[in-house]
């Protein structure tokens, strides 16, 4: 990945988010995109690269509150957890019963999975074909 | 003449009779009829200025960037948030709008006289502006042709149930059923403002500025002399130009939420009722998995409803949103998304919406300098809405569903009809439930005293002779079904009044 495509993102966040974009959409699975056509991470962050700053600084609160906070329970940074163990951790923000912290996680997962859906070559891979019922 | 950012090499200075701010449904309609009767109209608006040739080319996230503010990510805070998403461009929230039209009802009307004294604006005295706004917006009824299954499918159920239902009126010519409404209609068949009231507005003169905001309202002996503001660049966002306005009358047209802000950031403290009595209509989305293959995202999204249990508030109508906005609700992280990506095909969704009976909310200035909106949803209406969600699942499972997903955490599926007596046997937190609002009102509502009210029965601020308000912020309760026509028609009559009073209004020395 090159950097200097990231509008928003530095290295270290990069890594993060990627992390976080691997648990929410896995490779496999029911569909699957060419990680070398589709960066989801790359798409996310040219997605939010017209957001106020305030809005930037709080999803990068968020993205750095996922990476260190097992460090408080599990003394491990979510990057540097398995792949079953992210998705675990990630679903007990999913599924949290405190709904602030859901409503924190569906902030990150929605922009992460609005950009990565908006792509052609997925949309290609969902088999997405929008068009109108009356053609011109 | 219509400007944008694009235009502008210099600081602008305006002297007109009337400046509006915000071009949306009760500017817009506020610009033509002042303009139409010979009146200097300038409009400022915020947002860009978009028509097909853009946004037809805007996938749905994108659209979200650019035709809302925040992204779409405006929030009402209270027990459980609340998105409110808004739109910002020339035609404001109209361009975005899923383009369904409905008259006030008269009742509602009715109470409005009763309750808060709003004079001379009985169904009847309404009528000619509600046919005027019809005829101009081009009010028609959905199309079989382009309903889609999504519309279709639900009908069916309502049809098995015996419940009243039926096609939805919009404001559409040539309406191709894109399934795109509220990202822009890539067609323009979606009669929005931007391509009836404010074109006609432009041709009798008015001067409408796009990527212009207004920040400062100056009053000077009880009369506002003077509007500043910035011309915008629309990629950045940063200020390129200073802009002056001095009017004989300003008209803030704004909306529900940024009406009252600007006011309040003023220190326009009309009322103490401005800003309070926030009405949203919460609404949820209800989805169901079906065998057959559905494609929602072809036809019309919001094309029929189900107002069999509309007199207590209750309404439902389609809502159906493309992959990339639905996907991130609707579907859970892990393999389990991309399986629910791949059945895309085969979901159905509808809306249920609720009349704010008892509940309230309010806009501030926040202490970042934003508009801070906090909603106090009511137990009562709450249970509303759960019966409201009830009804949906039974209607989808009369349809053929396979599973209903009830947008409620903690129940991710209904699986057969007998699970939906869950919803009153159990618990049901308010705060489980995912909700979302799309009608914004009553932050500056009619009356005739200061005291209760914001503004007189014509839109007047009480205490300021030359300051009116034309948007949806000006009704005093929740009208139970979609707004936009009610604001137009409202905007027709009380620009009728400016004109008809433009001598005492204007000439105040
Ligand atoms: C997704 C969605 C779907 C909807 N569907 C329907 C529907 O089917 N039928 C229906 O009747 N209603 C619908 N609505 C609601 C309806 O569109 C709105 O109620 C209506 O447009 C509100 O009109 P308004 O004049 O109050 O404000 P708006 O139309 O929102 O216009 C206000 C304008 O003021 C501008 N503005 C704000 N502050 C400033 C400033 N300081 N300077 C300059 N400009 C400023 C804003 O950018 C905006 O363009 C929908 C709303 C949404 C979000």
């Amino acid at each position: 990945m090159a950097v200097k495509e990231l509008k928003v993102f530095d290295q270290k966040l990069y890594t993060i988010v990627h992390a976080i974009t691997d648990t929410i959409i896995p490779p496999g699975g029911a569909f699957d995109v060419d990680p070398k056509v589709v960066d989801p991470v790359l798409l996310f962050d040219n997605y939010i690269d017209s957001m106020s700053r305030l809005q930037l600084k709080a999803i990068r609160a968020v993205i750095y509150t996922i990476e260190y906070a097992p460090m408080v329970t599990r003394l491990k940074r979510f990057t540097k957890m398995s792949p079953e163990q992210r998705l675990k951790y990630l679903q007990g923000w999913e599924d949290s019963r405190i709904f602030a912290k859901r409503n924190i996680f569906l902030l990150i997962k929605m922009l992460a999975l609005m950009a990565f859906y908006s792509d052609d070559a997925v949309a290609e891979a969902i088999h997405y074909h929008p068009e109108c019922l009356i053609k011109d | 003449m219509l400007f944008t950012y694009n235009d502008i090499t210099k600081d602008v200075v305006e002297r007109p009779d009337v400046c509006i701010i915000g071009s949306g449904a009760g500017g817009a309609a506020m610009a033509d009829v002042l303009s139409g009767a010979g009146l200097d109209v300038v409009v400022l608006e915020e947002g860009g200025y978009y028509t097909k040739d853009r946004y037809s080319t805007y996938k749905p996230a994108v659209a979200m960037k650019i035709l809302y503010r925040d992204y779409g990510g405006t929030i009402a805070f209270g027990k459980n948030p609340i998105m409110l998403p808004l739109g910002k461009a020339v035609g404001g929230t109209t361009v975005i709008n899923s383009g369904t039209c409905f008259r006030t009802p008269d009742s509602i009307l009715k109470d409005w006289a009763e309750r808060y004294g709003v004079e001379n604006a009985s169904s009847k005295d309404m009528e000619p502006y509600f046919k005027q706004v019809e005829k101009k917006i081009n009010v028609t009824q959905v199309s079989p042709q382009v309903l889609g299954k999504n519309g279709l499918v639900f009908k069916r159920g309502a049809d098995a149930l015996g419940m009243s239902n039926g096609m939805l009126m919009h404001n559409m010519i040539n309406c191709h059923g894109c399934g795109r409404c509220a990202f822009g209609c890539p067609h323009d068949a979606k009669q929005a403002v931007h391509l009836n009231f404010i074109p006609s507005a432009l041709e009798h003169g008015a001067r409408v500025y796009a990527n212009a905001r207004a920040e400062n309202i100056t009053i000077e002996a009880g009369r506002v002399t003077r509007i500043q503001g910035s011309i915008i660049n629309e990629q950045t966002g940063n200020k390129l130009y200073g802009l002056s306005v001095f009017p004989k009358l300003l008209v803030v047209s704004a909306g529900a939420i940024y009406t009252p802000y600007i006011l309040e950031k003023n220190n326009i403290n009309l009322s103490p009722e401005l800003g309070r009595n926030l009405t949203i209509h919460p609404a949820v989305r209800i989805t169901a998995m079906f065998d057959e293959i559905i494609e929602g995202y072809k036809g019309v999204p919001q094309g029929s409803y189900v107002d069999a249990y509309a007199s207590e508030g209750i309404m439902l109508e389609g809502i159906f949103v493309p992959p990339e906005i639905g996907l991130p609700i609707l579907a859970p992280i892990g393999k389990k998304n991309k399986e629910v990506a791949m059945a895309y095909d085969h979901l159905a969704a509808f809306g249920v919406m609720v009349s704010d009976k008892n509940s309230y909310g309010r806009v501030k200035v926040g202490i970042d300098k934003r508009p801070f909106i906090t909603y106090h949803f009511d137990s009562y209406d709450f249970k509303k809405l759960v019966k409201g969600i009830a009804i949906a699942s039974e209607i989808f499972f009369a349809a053929g569903a396979k599973t209903v997903n009830p947008g409620i955490y903690g129940i991710r599926e209904f699986t057969s009809p007998d699970d939906i007596a869950q919803l009153f046997t159990k618990k049901v937190p308010m705060t489980s439930v995912e909700m979302m609002a799309f009608h914004p009102l009553g932050t500056a509502r009619m009356g005739e005293t200061k005291d209760h009210s914001v503004v007189n029965s014509y839109g007047k601020a009480h205490g300021l002779d030359n300051l009116f308000i034309s948007d949806g912020s000006i009704f005093p309760s929740s009208l139970g079904v979609n707004p936009q026509v009610t604001i137009m028609s409202f905007a027709l009559r009380n620009a009728q009044y400016i004109v008809e009073n433009k001598k005492a209004l204007f000439n105040h020395e």
